[in-house]
């Protein structure tokens, strides 16, 4: 609830919206995937593992006696997953509901970490920190990415590769998905507008360096192709700039509704970049003149 | 020099600063000294130019925030970030792009492995460092000595004497009332928001014995019945 308003939101409002949303993907995810009920089984956990977090898994085994501890951790995993259940039952799914349940509580004996000793080598070290961080987060992702834009080539199937390239733009876009502490932008000795205007190079530069591992062989292999490949690449691009002013446009707070309206339609819509970006850049410039000189 | 002239500071109806009235001239170590929630680190935060604040804050020497380094009490370190990227951040973020900055690791700490898995004290070693190699003309250092082993708060005191010497402004706060009398040239009470005293190094004690009068009342410990 308390995040629900910290998005600028009536709660109430926002859980009806959220429920809309969650029945409208669990639809697409029947009617798209193959065996849907694992999966979507699958997806269910996936949600449950946002409670495995050591640090929070510690502070409630030091808080509560071990017994306690196991049923609230059994309790908090299986209410997450109950909208997962409920549209299982809905669907007859009951046996996948069932394993969902017993695994929901098999998962209260797991935590993550989340922190990693092992350092992941990468390009992007000299100029920290958004494309270094968010390489080590997505490298197999990326390296998937370039495989089957590979075989799209051999597969002659031109479209695929396509995606993947404007996929390897979103993978880039994830990496400003998240706002930094305060702390990390008052540091800079510069005003809103160098500070942005060099977060936008390094996006764009090295999101270019990337999306050129698929751009170069679908160009060499099929050179007919150049000019969708280029619109795609000027596209994601955009996009770059668009995520990078965008993120600080209601900085320090998180991003209001009406922004992420207008992100998530610009990306959807590329002719609206041109009235988005503008208009962002204007408000990061405002928000960040608090904190840059 | 820094110039604070009624500095006030509120959230919403609660006043955490009232009419702070301080000069810090270079070449000298101040050290604020209060209770949890006197409002330190707050006036830390507003001298930075981090929080927005009521009042004046001059420095004579360019744009304060520009020239200042900052230690947190608690330096957050983003996941995923060795040290040494940590430091090619502040350093590019002042406009310091060449050098090898391995070779100013004085603290010997293991710069290729993330940040975030350092200890307590390793991250405020690895703070410290960065804020030295971005040369800083004012040095804002919130508990400075909290979390570090005796031998880097040696090394820390070593750090601040240099500082000194080298004209710098410096200002700090800690909770351990040894540290900042061994190091500052003068002291700040600050009580409820208001700078209660302000005192040269030899006068100290007045703030030590006021600090320990406001000790906690034995009977609340009684109270409590502990077993």
């Amino acid at each position: 609830m308390r995040a629900i308003t910290g998005f600028g939101v009536n709660p109430f409002l926002g859980l009806t919206i959220g429920t809309g949303i969650f029945i409208w993907m669990s639809i697409i995810v029947f009617k798209k995937v193959n065996y849907p009920q694992y999966f979507y089984s699958f997806l269910s956990l996936v949600v449950i593992t946002t409670l495995s977090n050591k640090s929070r898994n510690d502070f409630l085994k030091i808080t509560f006696f071990r017994k306690k501890y196991f049923i609230i951790r059994i309790f908090e995993n299986l209410i997450y997953s109950i909208p997962f259940l409920f549209f299982l039952a809905y669907k007859g799914e009951y046996l996948v509901a069932l394993i969902t349940i017993v695994m929901s509580s098999l998962f209260s004996l797991i935590t993550f970490s989340g922190k990693s000793a092992l350092v992941i080598p990468t390009p992007f070290s000299k100029r920290p920190y958004e494309f270094s961080i968010g390489f080590r987060r997505t490298y197999l992702l990326l390296i998937i990415l370039i495989i089957i834009s590979f075989i799209s080539i051999f597969d002659h199937n031109f479209n695929l590769g396509i995606v993947c390239l404007f996929g390897m733009f979103l993978v880039c876009i994830t990496y400003y998905s998240e706002q930094e502490p305060v702390f990390y932008v008052w540091i800079y000795a510069q005003s809103p507008q160098v500070f942005l205007r060099k977060k936008i190079k390094t996006a764009l530069y090295f999101s270019f360096l990337l999306s050129l591992f698929i751009a170069i062989p679908l160009i060499c292999f099929n050179t007919s192709y150049t000019y969708q490949v280029a619109l795609v690449i000027v596209i994601g691009l955009l996009d770059m700039v668009l995520i990078v002013v965008g993120i600080y446009s209601n900085y320090p707070a998180r991003l209001n509704l009406i922004q992420n309206i207008q992100i998530i339609t610009a990306i959807v819509f590329p002719p609206l970049l041109l009235f988005a970006i503008p208009n962002l850049y204007y408000q990061a410039k405002r928000r960040l003149n608090v904190f840059l000189i | 020099m820094i110039r604070i002239n009624s500095l006030s500071k509120s959230y919403d109806a609660h006043r955490v600063l009232i009419d702070i009235n301080l000069k810090f001239v270079k070449g000298e170590i101040h050290g604020i000294i209060g209770e949890n929630g006197a409002g330190k680190t707050t006036l830390f935060k507003c001298l930075a130019g981090i929080e927005d604040y009521k009042g004046i804050i001059d420095y004579d020497g360019g744009i304060l925030k520009n020239q200042t380094g900052f230690l947190p009490t608690f330096p957050y370190f983003l996941s995923l970030m060795t040290g040494l990227e940590y430091l090619k951040l502040l350093c590019h973020a002042r406009g310091i792009y060449d050098g090898n900055l391995e070779q100013f690791n004085l603290f010997e700490l293991p710069l290729k492995q993330y940040a975030e898995t350092y200890s307590t004290g390793m991250q405020k070693k690895l703070a410290i460092t960065g804020l030295l190699l971005q040369k800083n003309e004012v040095f804002i250092l919130d508990e400075p000595f909290n979390g570090v082993d005796i031998s880097s708060n040696m090394i820390i005191h070593d750090i601040l004497i240099k500082l000194k010497q080298l004209n710098k402004t410096i200002i700090l706060s800690s909770h351990i009332f040894s540290t900042l009398q061994d190091s500052c040239d003068f002291l700040h009470y600050l009580k409820e928001g208001r700078i209660k005293y302000s005192l040269p190094r030899g006068s100290f004690e007045t703030i030590e014995n006021e600090m320990k009068k406001e000790g906690l009342d034995k009977t609340v410990i009684d109270s409590m019945y502990l077993r």
